[in-house]
């Protein structure tokens, strides 16, 4: 499958405070690629920033058409970053048909503050994965607040997805659930992304090689 | 994303504030009521309206989007006509009631010579529609209303009020540049006003720099969520 986005020696500063400090990363169509991480490490910032909602430092992001401005989203993105960024006061079910542009064709007729925080997220999940002519998908904390049959509801739609052709880029630290899913394993420190293919990582073994990796990547450098 | 949709996203998201509703709903019906009792006397419904359109359109971009309310639209449209289309869904409902209040004029005049389609009344409501906007763009919802009522009072009651007011309201024979500082510090006092044509002219300009300059930091601004900063 081709390579449907690519980020190129991406740096973000806060504060003085590096966030980003050339990392790459290229998301292929068919893959599930999951981004794993300390808290605080830079998985939102590198998500939001492929998303075009942040302007790198440095680097450059990029899909098949070329190099995108900044401010500009990959055509085909579909993203979502948690329930806590629907809106309380909408009502959900006319959020969900504008962000999957008519195709969510649920009933929920509640406002999203009285929805329940799993409810809330799948609300969100349905509404981005529903939406067509997605390329591209970029999700921040899936599984947070999902119940088991939530996270195999979101397990059968991310492989579905990807069996389309979908090029997707999770970020989690529900390791089981990425061991599951994921078919490369991207970890962010210290500014640096570094990537390992499932078979590398040895999944057969569960979520264990994921989290060896992950204790081992968290230690003070 | 069309425009309109885009539009309906935001009205749907941010929505005006319900005492707005409520506010416009009577000043509408105030309208009615005083063209009915006096032909022609529809003008303190007219600042109402400007007053509360003041606070109606100071939606504050700003922080929705940091919270990631926008991220549905900011990722599949151009940044620039999200920016219009934002603004464009604040100021409808406050631009239509204006429309409404001016038909309610022309039926009881039965002239379009009305206050509501003078000129110096249609740059009245760009100004309470487009400077609130930009400034709690920034600052966040309801600043831009809240900040140009806090200096308008803090004129009035300071001694360059009155001179000031005078500037807009009476005297068209006063510099133009202090009609246009009346005119800033006091809009509601700018509908059917004798400011010439270059004052009005200037105000618009004044007007629609700040609509612009917003537009293009809403064009380049971060977007990140507020706890990726950790603020």
């Amino acid at each position: 499958m081709s390579d449907l986005l690519s980020a190129r020696d991406l740096w973000k500063k806060y504060r003085g405070h590096s966030v980003l400090a050339g990392a790459d990363l290229v998301l292929a169509g068919g893959e599930i690629t999951g981004l794993i991480g300390p808290n605080g490490v830079g998985k939102t910032t590198l998500l939001r920033l492929l998303s075009g909602f942040i302007r790198p430092d440095a680097g450059v992001v990029s899909t098949e058409s070329g190099v995108l401005p900044h401010g500009t989203g990959p055509r085909g993105l579909a993203q979502f970053g948690g329930g806590h960024t629907i809106p309380p006061r909408v009502s959900a079910r006319s959020w969900a048909r504008d962000v999957s542009e008519g195709a969510w064709k649920g009933d929920e007729r509640r406002r999203v503050r009285d929805l329940s925080r799993g409810t809330r997220q799948i609300l969100g999940l349905e509404a981005t994965l529903a939406r067509p002519g997605t390329s591209i998908v970029l999700l921040d904390e899936p599984w947070e607040g999902l119940d088991p049959n939530g996270a195999r509801w979101l397990n059968a739609a991310l492989a579905e997805r990807s069996q389309k052709g979908a090029a997707i880029l999770v970020s989690s630290h529900r390791l089981h659930e990425l061991a599951e899913v994921c078919d490369r394993f991207a970890f962010l420190r210290d500014g640096l992304v570094s990537v390992r293919s499932r078979e590398e990582m040895n999944t057969a073994r569960g979520p264990n090689g994921l989290l060896e990796e992950f204790d081992r990547r968290s230690e003070p450098s | 994303m069309t425009f309109l949709r885009m539009m309906g996203f935001f009205g749907r998201v941010t929505p005006l504030r319900g005492w707005c509703w409520v506010g416009m709903a009577a000043t509408l019906l105030f309208a009615i009521w005083l063209e009915m009792a006096n032909a022609g006397s529809s003008s303190g419904s007219v600042i109402s309206l400007l007053l509360l359109q003041m606070m109606a359109v100071s939606t504050g971009f700003f922080s929705h989007a940091r919270r990631g309310f926008y991220d549905p639209v900011l990722e599949r449209s151009s940044r620039r006509s999200a920016a219009m289309a934002h603004f464009a869904a604040a100021a409808w409902p406050g631009a239509a009631i204006f429309v409404a209040i001016g038909l309610v004029e022309v039926v009881s005049a039965r002239s379009f010579g009305v206050l509501v389609f003078d000129p110096s009344a249609g740059v009245a409501l760009l100004m309470v529609s487009t400077i609130p906007w930009a400034v709690s763009a920034r600052l966040g919802p309801l600043s831009g209303g809240v900040l140009w009522l806090l200096a308008s009072v803090s004129f009035a009651i300071s001694g360059m009020g009155l001179p000031l007011l005078a500037a807009v309201r009476v005297d068209a024979h006063v510099p133009v540049t202090k009609t246009i500082l009346g005119a800033l510090a006091f809009p509601m006092a700018l509908p059917g006003s004798p400011c010439p044509a270059s004052a009005l002219g200037a105000l618009t300009a004044i007007t629609l720099a700040p609509l612009a300059a917003t537009v293009e930091w809403i064009t380049r601004a971060d977007f990140p969520l507020r706890e990726e900063e950790g603020s």
